[in-house]
């Protein structure tokens, strides 16, 4: 199970990969940063050297940019996007020079944190999932100079065991472990300094429970904070069979459960799960996200890309993922 | 009228790949980019016929052969193939871009290379030739059967080309294939993109529009703001590329919409019509009706515009993960409209190695 | 690889191939230095090594093509220690075309003599994680064995199971387990057997459940091998086999545990075998514990298989009866999928018991609880066996008690539950006739007969002629000739089509006469509002033209041709050719009598088939010649 679950972040990390060959990603804001300014080298550095570490991940993220199906597309950029966007608003949102830390609950390949932590001095980043999806990003990250300077490592040798820096822990945790979560998060983070806490599709992977249990211990464990969380849902009409087609469809090729995915099935019920301890939450579909959020001009510039010639199936998908902020 | 003519299309299928992720790519991917170039280099077209393609003993025992070992869902071999586009050639281009249709006939949506859901169409609506249909484009792309299944219809046409009527759409293109998977298929099932140019070669002479017992224009997208008469349908050349723009691409593009007039298609090609265009339409052509595909409709099909425009879609569960219904209309002698409905068909064991899982975001 | 052979053949050795790059420049050499000879392998290693992985999976496919062109020396040689390489870093995808290859390679290289040869690669590949394709290598391995002789089983072959079996990681331990069946009883040296039954206790006892379960699943076969060979095994074989089942019962985890149930059926068929009745009473106290276990697993499983576990103890009655009470306690478990398991169960354990009091007291009690089920799958598993009861009790109480069983069940909301009952009917036929059942049986049908979903309609048309065999032509035309007709008007072609059939059955059945009377004349009354669809035209044409064969020469003549001559005018070509088709069978059926029908036949088909050659439409044009070629033939 915990394999296949793994397997999921070669997905997302081939997805991404499609979408910046393609153009769509970085966005056009992105584009005009400085500290943005390598986001399509690094990831294809990342992706080169991927290539020489596993054969399996790298098929993968070569079938993901030889097919690149707009839809694909379309949904990795509004979903890296929105994201990047929440990320960027927390920060800017707190008092000018403040101190803050983001906890990427199983970051997988994630690179996020080389241009943020470039664009934001104060803040220290925590990257936590398997301890083999880890070790494979460790590798990679000490194997290419570029990674390292951005990430304040010296050049030279580096242990891979030890991925730790003055401003970017990479760590090994299972996060349905919630002793060993703490554990790590409480000697790499400050309780009182702002935390941001990053799900992209994770919690959808586990069982109800421990889901609960971290979200609950990792809220209580930070004076104040924002949790930001990616995942689908599976639909809460009675004709609606997205969801029931999909849990099926993964557990027959990929072995891969969602649990909670026909539990938490409307963005309503998804963003309940927070509301014990949050102040306030924020949820809305990605379909919503991309007709009310994306800028004319974004959608006027993806649209030159590739013909999208699936808008309706576009919205069916798009409408069961969401995106939640819950602040507390 | 609002035109949306400030985006320009990057032919972004064309441009290699990254070239930091493309380095070592094989001379097959060169290959595949040199034999993209130049339609008709399939040479299917190269000795077209005067007349349309007679039929005789001969060729009727081969096409008969075909569609048996087509029906099985095994695609013919690269050879064959060749061989039924020239023949499809000689039929297609004696077609109109407005090609009539006599009733009784059944009318049906995209099917999207879904080959065995495209044989309980059959079972729903009755055999070919002994019932009469008219498919609206969309044949390849999505599914994992495409050239089984446009290899079935266009032998089909062949054969049986008073019984059948194969309208071109959006996907029956060279561009579009190469981003939707008929290309790769081609590439993964034959080990060259031949077969790919041979079927994309003979996509050109498909005709873009039926009228059926001139009261029911049919046709894959929708209306377009240069079109206003059915007879300017018909002075169309329709044997090239879809292009990018244009009447010929709004045709195979378009989509009707709630609001009025002319609008932006969110799909980059084509545009929204509304109730007053396709009323307007209706009254100037003295239609009863426009029926069209190339939209996904959970029911398999819907009425828009008062009864003026229906959509009518056949792939159940597109895409093995939308969960919608398929639906077919039959549309009889005396012009009554009957919608079947149809849920995916049983799929034989498929081993799972072979079996993609569908697309979603992990 | 000596460094000999590297010199000697660039491009081909394991090392070259660690260098992606290299092999590139390497082969091309290869080729262009029209070394013919090395030309497959090299074609081979490029597919290879080519990044679309659908080009690896089809050049892994083609192997056995590439082996025969090599020859069994250089496939021994340079290819079984390339593919070993290949083995190691690759996708699921071409492991499990490579696992599969593997296990027909044997011939390629040379026979039996070499077949070692392919195991390293194999062992690697049931190293990996991926079930599937481990359990191609499994497969392959096994088939291995078969080719090789004792000797190099315990040289190679044994220790490669060991080997696997002592791994740290879990997946070579799970393939291990597959792998026993191929040795155990080809090791005929007691003390060999002992070792390998020891092994095999360690991974029923693994720290890991995926490794105990892969063992528990497995045990059962191994001592089917025993029984298969009684006199090889001994008491101390025996002595671990024992051990192993209570491990196995008493493991922690219900997904072992439940195993437990198949490996206790095949020890009752060794001792049974043996008959060796000795441990008979213990063994039937871990049957009860089993059936009466805490996991509703455990359960299900021993529901699953009651039948097959009770008959081990046929031979003694009171234990067959002391079973009933357990029995009878799955009937009303708390979980419903043990209660669906154990439904189909009812008939086989009461043919066990072999007292029709017993089961009219005990078993019939049951039957009509499960009938009430809350559970609709429950219903539908007890539908599908339940009429096997009637037999089994005397005919009256069968009339007094299973019959309103039945007829309640043929009320179920649930179609499935009506459609297996019915599907079953025959047997309660032979025992009690049909007619108690038929007044249930109807509206039964009807309900079915609706049933939006057409595949139900579908199953029920199916039906049809058996049933009507059974209920007689009175009680049909009465009931079910309107049923049947109406098929022919829906809206799904699949279901007019089967009607069509159902109808030429019927005439098989009931007779021509009867055919033309309650069939025939009706269809040629049909609606004309009707018909002014084509598809009801089409669909009555093929209807009347599938009773031509079955019915009588006059019928044909009087009744069906007339409107087949009257469709040839038809303004729809569809209907015309199919008329052109019709006048075939029409022919084939006056053939016998060919001279007496003549006149008919040259007037009124000849001509209207020729009349339709000269069509407007191409395809009535077609198939009119066709029919016309095919009539001459009848006809000369």
């Amino acid at each position: 199970m915990d394999r296949a679950v793994q397997q999921t972040d070669y997905d997302a990390f081939s997805c991404k990969i499609s979408a910046i060959a393609k153009k769509y990603l970085p966005c056009q804001k992105q584009l005009e940063l400085r500290e943005f300014s390598d986001y399509p080298e690094l990831h294809m550095a990342y992706a080169q050297s991927l290539k020489n570490l596993s054969r399996r991940a790298y098929g993968k993220v070569q079938k993901a940019v030889q097919s690149s199906m707009p839809l694909m597309n379309y949904g990795t950029y509004v979903r890296t996007v929105a994201v990047d966007i929440a990320i960027e608003q927390y920060i800017n949102g707190l008092p000018k020079g403040s101190k803050v830390q983001v906890l990427n609950l199983g970051c997988g390949s994630d690179l996020r944190m080389i241009n943020f932590m470039s664009r934001y001095p104060q803040l220290r980043w925590i990257d936590l999932d398997f301890r083999e999806s880890v070790h494979l990003k460790a590798k990679i990250l000490n194997s290419d100079d570029r990674f390292r300077q951005r990430l304040g490592f010296p050049a030279g040798d580096l242990s891979e065991e030890d991925y730790v820096s003055g401003r970017y822990v990479l760590h090994s945790c299972n996060l349905n472990l919630i002793e060993d979560v703490l554990e790590i998060i409480q000697e790499h983070t400050d309780p009182d300094v702002p935390t941001l806490v990053l799900t992209e599709c994770v919690l959808c992977y586990m069982k109800f429970k421990p889901s609960q249990v971290l979200i609950d211990e990792v809220m209580s464990l930070y004076q104040t904070g924002m949790w930001l969380s990616y995942d689908p849902i599976g639909g809460e009409t009675s004709t609606d069979r997205f969801g029931s087609i999909m849990q099926s469809n993964l557990r027959e090729s990929r072995q891969l459960d969602l649990p909670t995915l026909m539990v938490f099935n409307s963005a309503t019920k998804y963003a309940q799960r927070f509301k014990s301890n949050a102040t306030s939450t924020d949820i809305r579909t990605m379909w919503q996200y991309y007709q009310t959020e994306t800028i004319p001009q974004e959608k006027q510039r993806l649209k030159s890309l590739q013909f999208l010639d699936e808008i309706e199936e576009l919205e069916i998908i798009l409408s069961h993922y969401v995106l939640l902020k819950a602040f507390w | 009228m609002e035109i949306d003519n400030d985006v320009a299309m990057q032919d972004a299928a064309e441009e290699p790949l990254d070239p930091t992720l493309d380095e070592d790519a094989g001379t097959e991917h060169q290959d595949g980019v040199q034999t993209r170039e130049g339609p008709g280099s399939s040479g299917i077209a190269d000795h077209k016929a005067s007349k349309p393609l007679q039929l005789d003993d001969g060729n009727i025992g081969q096409l008969d052969r075909w569609i048996e070992h087509l029906g099985s869902c095994q695609v013919l071999s690269e050879e064959d193939v060749g061989r039924l586009c020239k023949m499809a050639v000689d039929v297609l281009q004696f077609e109109s871009n407005v090609q009539p249709v006599n009733v009784p006939v059944t009318i049906c949506g995209d099917v999207h290379g879904q080959f065995h859901d495209l044989m309980e169409l059959f079972k729903i609506g009755g055999p070919c030739p002994d019932t009469n249909y008219l498919f609206m484009g969309d044949y390849v792309d999505r599914g994992y059967y495409s050239v089984e299944t446009v290899s079935y219809l266009v032998a089909m046409k062949v054969r049986y080309p008073k019984r059948i009527t194969i309208l071109r759409g959006n996907h029956e293109s060279r561009q579009i294939t190469q981003v939707y998977g008929f290309y790769d298929e081609c590439l993964r099932k034959y080990g060259s993109a031949n077969v790919w140019k041979m079927f994309t070669d003979l996509f050109d002479y498909f005709p873009i529009t039926a009228l059926v017992d001139n009261k029911v224009f049919c046709l894959h997208g929708g209306l377009s703001p240069m079109i206003e008469t059915v007879d300017q349908v018909r002075e169309l050349n329709r044997i090239q590329e879809v292009p990018h723009e244009g009447p010929m691409c709004d045709l195979l593009w378009s989509d009707p919409d709630d609001r009025g007039g002319w609008g932006i298609s969110p799909r980059g090609a084509g545009f929204t019509f509304g109730q007053d265009i396709s009323e307007q339409f209706n009254h100037t052509n003295d239609l009863s009706l426009i029926a069209r595909a190339h939209q996904l409709v959970m029911e398999g099909y819907a009425w828009s515009h008062q009864q003026s425009v229906v959509t009518i879609f056949s792939a159940p569960n597109y895409c093995y993960r939308c969960g919608n219904q398929a639906a077919i209309m039959e549309f009889d002698e005396n012009h009554n409209r009957q919608f079947l409905q149809y849920d995916p068909s049983m799929r034989p064991g498929e081993p799972t190695v072979s079996r993609k899982t569908p697309d979603y975001f992990l | 690889m000596s460094g000999d052979k590297d010199q000697a053949q660039p491009g081909i050795n394991s090392e070259a191939l660690k260098n992606k790059d290299q092999l590139v420049v390497n082969s091309s050499n290869n080729v262009n230095s029209s070394d013919e000879e090395l030309y497959p392998l090299a074609l081979l290693m490029d597919e290879l090594k080519h990044d679309d992985i659908g080009n690896r999976v089809e050049a892994m496919k083609k192997l056995d093509t590439i082996a025969l062109a090599l020859g069994p020396q250089r496939s021994r040689d340079e290819l079984v220690p390339f593919l070993t390489e290949v083995a190691q870093d690759d996708e699921d995808e071409v492991f499990t075309v490579l696992a599969e290859q593997l296990g027909k390679f044997v011939p390629f290289i040379g026979g039996s003599k070499f077949a070692t040869l392919l195991l390293p690669a194999l062992e690697i590949l049931a190293s990996t994680e991926e079930t599937l394709v481990r359990e191609k290598a499994v497969e392959s391995l096994n088939h291995v064995a078969q080719e090789l002789s004792e000797d190099q089983l315990f040289h190679d072959f044994i220790p490669l199971i060991e080997h696997l079996a002592t791994a740290d990681w879990f997946s070579s331990k799970v393939s291990s387990c597959g792998l026993f069946k191929s040795v155990l009883a080809r090791v005929k040296d007691d003390k060999f057997r002992k070792e390998l039954l020891a092994l095999y206790l360690q991974l029923i006892q693994d720290d890991t459940p995926m490794v105990r379960r892969a063992a528990g699943k497995n045990l059962p076969v191994l001592i089917d091998l025993l029984t298969q060979n009684p006199d090889l095994s001994t008491t101390d074989d025996w002595d671990y086999i024992s051990n192993m089942f209570q491990k196995i019962i008493g493991d922690a985890q219900d997904s072992v545990k439940f195993l437990a149930v198949d490996v206790l059926i095949s020890i009752l068929m060794f001792f049974n075998k043996k008959e060796d009745i000795t441990h008979s009473k213990d063994l039937l106290r871990s049957a009860i514990q089993l059936i009466t276990d805490e996991s509703w697993r455990v359960r299900y499983m021993a529901a699953e298989r009651f039948e097959d576990l009770a008959s081990q103890f046929e031979s003694n009655p009171q234990y067959i009866e002391e079973l009933s009470g357990p029995f009878l306690s799955l009937c009303e478990d708390n979980e419903s999928d043990v209660r669906k398991g154990v439904a189909k169960q009812l008939p086989g354990f009461a043919k066990l018991l072999n007292n029709p009091q017993v089961v009219l007291k005990k078993v019939l009690p049951a039957v009509q609880n499960l009938s009430m089920d809350e559970s609709e799958l429950v219903r539908a598993s007890l539908a599908s066996e339940i009429t096997n009861l009637a037999p089994l009790v005397p005919k009256q109480d069968a009339i007094d008690s299973l019959i309103p069983i039945l007829l309640n069940m043929l009320k179920d909301e649930y179609p499935d539950v009506r459609l297996n009952i019915i599907a079953k009917l025959k047997v309660v036929n032979e025992v009690v006739g049909i007619d108690l059942l038929s007044e249930s049986l109807l509206p039964a049908i009807t309900e079915l007969a609706k049933d939006v979903n057409w595949r139900v309609r579908m199953a029920i048309i199916d039906y049809v002629p058996l049933l009507a065999e059974q209920l007689g032509v009175e009680f049909f035309d009465q009931q079910l000739g309107d049923l049947c007709l109406s098929w022919l008007w829906d809206t799904v072609y699949s279901i007019r089509s089967a009607a069509v059939v159902t109808l030429q059955s019927l005439t098989k059945i009931f007779g021509s006469e009867w055919s033309s009377e309650k069939i025939i004349s009706r269809l040629l009354k049909s609606d004309s509002q009707l018909l002014e669809n084509f598809v009801y035209r089409i669909t009555l044409l093929s209807a009347l033209t599938e009773l031509v064969p079955v019915v009588s020469v006059d019928v044909t003549t009087q009744k069906i041709l007339p409107f087949i001559n009257h469709l040839a005018d038809d303004a729809v070509p569809n209907i015309r050719f199919n008329v052109a088709k019709s006048y075939v069978e029409v022919v084939k059926s006056l053939g016998p009598n060919k001279s007496q029908y003549k006149d008919l036949i040259n007037k009124s088909i000849i001509t209207s088939l020729e009349r339709l050659r000269d069509d407007d439409d191409m395809d009535v044009r077609y198939f009119s010649t066709q029919s016309l070629k095919q009539c001459e033939a009848i006809l000369t």
